[in-house]
This record gives C-alpha cells, sequence and structure tokens, in this order.
C-alpha cells in the first residue's frame, strides 16, 4: 500500500478537476461536481464482479484476485498478478504480472508486460498522460472530505 | 574458433528498401522498410528504424517505429524507445517502460501460431485470387468473361 506524506493532488475521474486531499485521506467528494471519489488504492484479493471500479489512486490485483468489470478507472496507476477483465483507463503506468491473464481495452501513458502475461485486447499506449486543462484548487479544507 | 552460423542480414541505417523482405534467418533493420518482412530468425528493428510493414518473424525485438502488424511464432520485445502502431500477435511479449503501442494485443499460448497460420493462409488467398486458373493441361486458363 502506498505511504502518503503530506497533502497530495488527485485528479476527479469524473470532470478532472485538479484538487488537494490530506494524506489519510480515503475518500472525498469533487469541489467541482460533487461526486464522491474514492482516493485510497484498491486491493483486489479474490473474485471480484463488479459494474465498475474508479479511484484516483492505484488498482492492485493480486495473483489470486480476479476483476471482471466493465471498466477500472485508477489516476495512479495499475498493477495486475491476477486476472483483468475490463476497461481500463489510467493515468498513470500500468503493470501487467508474468502470470496475469488480461482481457480488455487499456488506455495508459506507459505500460510494462512481463514475458508469459496472456493479453488479449486493445492497446492504446501513446506515452501521454490524458490531458488534464482544468485548474488546481489548492484550498485543502475544499476537498478534504473524510481525511 | 568455430564460426558461428548464425548470420545477420543488415538493412543499414542510409537504406530505404520498398517490397517484400523475405530473410531465412536473422535480421537487423537500422534503416526504413515500406512493404512487407518476412524472416525465419529474430528481426530486429533497431532504434532508427522504421518500418511501414506487416511483419512475419520467429522472433521480433523493436527498438524503432513500425506502422503495421507484427505476428510472431515465438516472441515480441519491445523495448523503451519503441513505437508500434498496428496489431501485435506472439506467444509471448515483454514491454518496457516507455513502449509506445496503438493497436490490439493478442498475446497467450497459441495465439504466435495461430496468428502465423492466420497470416500463411491470407497470403495463400490473395496468392491464389491474384494467379490465373490453370487447365489440365499445365496452360493458364482464359479469363472466364472477357468482353
Amino acid at each position: 500500500m502506498r505511504q502518503r506524506s503530506g497533502p497530495c493532488t488527485v485528479h476527479c475521474y469524473y470532470c478532472g478537476w485538479r484538487f488537494e486531499v490530506s494524506a489519510r485521506a480515503q475518500s472525498t467528494s469533487c469541489p467541482k461536481c460533487n461526486r464522491a471519489l474514492m482516493v485510497s488504492d484498491i486491493v483486489v484479493q479474490k473474485l471480484s464482479p463488479v459494474s465498475s471500479v474508479q479511484t484516483c489512486g492505484r488498482v492492485v490485483v493480486k495473483r489470486s484476485g480476479r476483476v471482471i468489470a466493465k471498466n477500472v478507472t485508477a489516476q495512479l496507476g495499475v498493477e495486475v498478478l491476477g486476472v483483468m477483465n475490463a476497461d481500463v483507463a489510467s493515468t498513470g503506468p500500468v503493470v501487467i504480472g508474468p502470470k496475469a491473464q488480461w482481457k480488455g481495452r487499456c488506455v495508459a501513458p506507459t505500460v510494462v508486460v512481463n514475458k508469459g502475461a496472456q493479453i488479449a485486447g486493445y492497446f492504446e499506449i501513446t506515452g501521454k498522460a490524458p490531458s488534464s486543462s482544468e485548474g488546481v484548487e489548492s484550498p485543502t479544507d475544499a476537498a478534504d472530505a473524510s481525511g | 574458433m568455430a564460426e558461428s552460423d548464425e548470420t545477420t542480414t543488415v538493412i543499414a541505417a542510409e537504406a530505404q528498401i520498398k517490397g517484400e523482405l523475405i530473410f531465412q534467418g536473422a535480421a537487423s533493420i537500422l534503416g526504413k522498410v515500406d512493404g512487407k518482412i518476412t524472416a525465419k530468425g529474430n528481426l530486429h528493428v533497431a532504434e532508427r528504424g522504421t518500418c511501414k510493414a506487416q511483419i512475419d518473424a520467429d522472433d521480433v525485438e523493436i527498438d524503432g517505429t513500425i506502422e503495421g502488424d507484427v505476428t510472431a511464432t515465438q516472441g515480441v520485445q519491445l523495448n523503451a524507445t519503441a513505437q508500434v502502431r498496428g496489431d501485435i500477435v506472439a506467444e509471448k511479449m515483454i514491454t518496457a517502460e516507455g513502449a509506445t503501442i496503438v493497436g490490439h494485443i493478442n498475446v497467450g499460448p497459441g495465439a504466435g501460431k495461430d496468428g502465423a497460420k492466420a497470416a500463411a493462409a491470407k497470403a495463400v488467398e490473395v496468392a491464389a485470387a491474384t494467379r490465373p486458373a490453370m487447365t489440365p493441361g499445365g496452360h493458364p486458363a482464359e479469363p472466364a468473361s472477357i468482353k
């Protein structure tokens, strides 16, 4: 699990607005669109059949984890050691482990594929993070809902 | 000292080739190729190498730029400077952080062989469609309908 120190900047995965939250925040709401956001990392260790997985942090699928979802959105990256069956959009790096099974789209700035991974899907790895033209709201008290 | 039987064909950095290239062994492309590349060994596209080509090989290592589909019966290795715009079919795949990919990826046991078979079948189809039909006497038949 990622250790944060001090306030950190997150992007709203609905509207792209950037703002700061405290290091201990697990979830918050976007000051622009007022929608609830997950800030903490999501670690999947077993079968997780959900419609969507969204977080401002990372999504980690452990060796025994299986994500079967329509879409996965992660701001800081995705690491898959187990099974990922979803369309994934990440503004951070995507790492596909040596025994991972991936099925679905992947849009990310960079990807690392280890030897032995099984992949089927459309990949759009352009080297650039999706542009965030929205401004930054710096006051932490506006955003930190639960930290 | 015993000499290695393995010889590598090198397309030099200044070379620009348009057409179909068939290598019986390993090949390294440092220049520009426009067309189709078939290699029965390892194919290496160097950092400044550019291929606008459909590539079929046993092993493909990419440091440069490829616009076209890549089919490898064994493995594909994309290094950090690699840029691929096209579909990738291979048995195994390694991708370094920094490589850019836009296209469908099909990687896993059997994928490379199936992809190679599909490519071969397609090539046979194309050849059959372009070749005139033969009569029992071995002479090319007249086209069926010339008016």
